[in-house]
């Protein structure tokens, strides 16, 4: 019997479908190394392949130590938790794509004009609303990204609109 | 060295004031990022150091790289997310004591296991050179595939709520660690097709996402870190926390000492690091203590273990430069820049040549720990009130700063990403209770056992009894079985200590 708990569903059985995600990300990775490693030389592939087959036979455990507690009537397969319609859920679902947002668009606004658009949107997706409050943290944690990170050490993050703005009012060319 | 060579090196050291001091702050900022290492920064700012005096610029780049390894164990107390790589092992037992509202207590153990650790090490270098310096020559692939070897029995170590989905996430974290071309051929191996992989997983990202994005993730469920019933409690943080703090760690005084002891040695070796140091020293301190129960509950001791660790390891990374002329890793070798820059030669003629620099460097480390006491100490009763933040602003600043901070170390939009998936993995792995620190440990741990092991085979051409053939490797395989079997003796004894006295109870 699998030792945890991730919820129960309406039955009050235990909802133990959650636990098999990490064992079915772990599972697939191996699949696909030891498929993509098949032709390479011993030395090449052997960790790999020592761990993989090692995952593979605990992930295999794992789900029957599960399938035995569904068996036996005390789980369901069901996701628990995990994906449930909470508001939490939601909340993190709305982070998850802000970030992403952010990641893929950072060449375009540049570090600091992504950054604070993404700091107002993840605030209000968590419920502040004054735009005192909104404004104000986004600004202050994007102006100190920027005067560190861009301006005094002078990393290599995206510039766009703003650090390509600055450098021109302070006579610094294309790179602040 | 005469007494009185020593104590002018002490007293020019603390004249250096000037350069320690801006070195542990930008140190101290570093360290608290997460993603931003010493090493990227020194890299940063080489020109200034090279700008400067032999012996300034040694100073500057001593306090910031000693600052660091503390610095990184802030935001592992105050918000589960290791500033370093050598403080995941600290969120164990850091974060829970903040969640109990003994933030400040935490801080206070972190920074005086920190400055007390890695005190001892330096004065221990300084006194044991010579002999230290050999260590790095003894330890070869056979003997270093041991110490990964120990370092992998960890996650049985740490997976003991659970062994079997410790397990599964730690051999899954080492499958991810199997990522990138191989160290033999360079082949690509599960790559996916990105050429930014075939390094490998990078460990930022991966440390970024397991630890910092899946714990804001989880963070956004409470109003504030701390419930409201320890609120109170945080909230009357006083000085005599501080103090608290510092009587606890003065209790484990002993054990501040031998785990900083690890630290200097596995900081010896090449490719170890403060991570192996910090989990190793964690390890044995639950292994060896009476109470092992308690770890992972917010027990001070495993706070004070891997913060000694790795404080020690910086003594450490310096012994094969400067002694031999080999750099162990980044540090050493940016160390190394800086020194021959000016006209040194690395190695033992240093000490018969230039004395007042070689020894110089340690009596420097000294004297920045003993600043760090100082001046850091105090700060633990404000920092501390960080946790008072309300999480609907905090996640939004963790998620948007360590998305920027996962950019750092290689400059790759690419590890942004993979910063997320990682966030998104230990998310789940956290809400379905499999460790993610096992993960991490493997991603860690894998690349370099992997390493070894085939550098080790390719002496012995294949044949695997190799890995038995020296006699340190066998003391060594001796200690791992002992690791192994030593909590299941322990466990025995105490469950039938346990059934005697209910026995005797009944029989009363």
């Amino acid at each position: 019997m699998p030792a945890d708990n991730r919820g129960s569903d309406s039955t009050g059985k235990q909802a133990l479908g959650a636990d098999l995600v990490i064992p079915l990300i772990g599972s697939s990775l191996a699949i696909y190394y030891l498929l993509q490693t098949a032709e390479l030389d011993w030395e090449a592939k052997s960790a790999g392949l020592f761990v993989g087959t090692v995952l593979l036979a605990l992930c295999a455990i794992q789900l029957a130590r599960t399938l035995v507690a569904v068996v036996r009537g005390q789980a369901t397969l069901g996701p628990g938790e995990l994906i449930a319609n909470t508001q939490h859920n939601r909340q993190r679902l709305a982070l998850m794509i802000l970030v992403a947002l952010f990641i893929a668009t950072i060449t375009w606004t540049g570090t600091t004009l992504g950054l604070f658009l993404l700091l107002i949107a993840s605030m209000w997706v968590m419920g502040v609303r004054q735009p005192g409050k909104l404004l104000g943290v986004a600004f202050c944690t994007s102006a100190v990204v920027y005067i560190m990170l861009i301006y005094l050490l002078d990393t290599r993050l995206p510039r766009g609109i703003v650090e390509k703005s600055i450098a021109a009012a302070l006579g610094q060319g294309a790179n602040p | 060295m005469t007494d009185g060579f020593m104590f002018n090196l002490f007293v020019q050291s603390f004249g250096l004031w000037w350069a320690i001091i801006p070195g542990m702050a930008i140190g101290l900022l570093v360290g608290i990022l997460p993603g931003f290492s010493a090493q990227n920064t020194l890299i940063i700012l080489m020109p200034l150091m090279l700008s400067m005096p032999v012996e300034a610029g040694t100073a500057f780049m001593i306090g910031l790289y000693c600052t660091t390894q503390l610095g990184g164990g802030i935001p592992a107390i105050l918000f589960n997310m290791p500033g370093e790589g050598g403080a995941a092992a600290t969120t164990l037992d850091g974060y829970p004591m903040t969640q109990k509202g003994q933030a400040q207590q935490a801080l206070v153990c972190c920074f005086a296991a920190s400055a007390f650790g890695g005190l001892i090490t330096t004065l221990a270098t300084l006194a044991l050179l010579p002999w230290l310096s050999q260590l790095g020559l003894i330890f070869k692939s056979v003997e270093m595939v041991v110490i990964m070897v120990f370092g992998l029995t960890l996650i049985a170590a740490i997976a003991a709520k659970d062994l079997f989905k410790g397990l599964i996430a730690g051999f899954t974290g080492l499958m991810i660690g199997a990522i990138g071309v191989d160290p033999v051929f360079g082949t690509a191996r599960a790559t996916f097709g990105f050429l930014e992989l075939y390094d490998g997983v990078p460990l930022i990202p991966a440390l970024i996402g397991l630890f910092a994005i899946s714990e804001a993730f989880e963070m956004l469920e409470q109003e504030t870190i701390v419930s409201s019933d320890n609120m109170a409690r945080a909230k009357e943080a006083r000085w005599a926390d501080t103090l608290d703090g510092l009587w606890i760690t003065l209790r484990y005084s002993w054990q501040t000492i031998w785990t900083a002891m690890i630290g200097l040695i596995v900081g010896i070796l090449p490719g170890a690091g403060s991570t192996v140091a910090a989990f190793m020293a964690y390890h044995y301190s639950k292994l060896l203590s009476k109470t092992p129960e308690l770890y992972g509950t917010g027990h001070p001791p495993g706070v004070i273990a891997p913060e000694s660790a790795n404080n020690g390891v910086t003594s450490g990374t310096l012994v094969p430069v400067l002694a031999l002329g080999i750099p162990g890793g980044t540090t050493g070798a940016i160390m190394m820049v800086v020194l021959t820059y000016h006209g040194l030669v690395l190695g033992p003629r240093l000490f018969l040549e230039k004395p007042q620099i070689a020894y110089g460097i340690f009596v420097q480390m000294a004297v920045c720990y003993f600043f760090m006491a100082l001046m850091i100490l105090p700060l633990a009763r404000y920092m501390s009130r960080v946790v008072w933040v309300p999480t609907k602003f905090l996640v939004p600043m963790i998620l948007s700063l360590v998305a920027v901070a996962a950019f750092s170390e290689r400059e790759y939009i690419f590890d942004m990403g993979l910063a997320l998936v990682f966030g998104v993995i230990g998310y789940i792995a956290r809400k379905t209770k499999y460790e993610v620190t096992a993960m991490l440990i493997g991603v860690l741990m894998g690349p370099l056992l992997e390493t070894y092991l085939l550098r080790a085979l390719r002496i012995g051409q294949g044949d695997w009894t190799i890995l038995f053939s020296s006699t340190i490797g066998n003391v060594l395989w001796a200690m791992v079985v002992l690791s192994l079997l030593l909590p299941w003796f322990t466990s025995r004894k105490k469950t039938g200590v346990l059934q005697q006295s209910q026995q005797a109870g009944y029989e009363s």
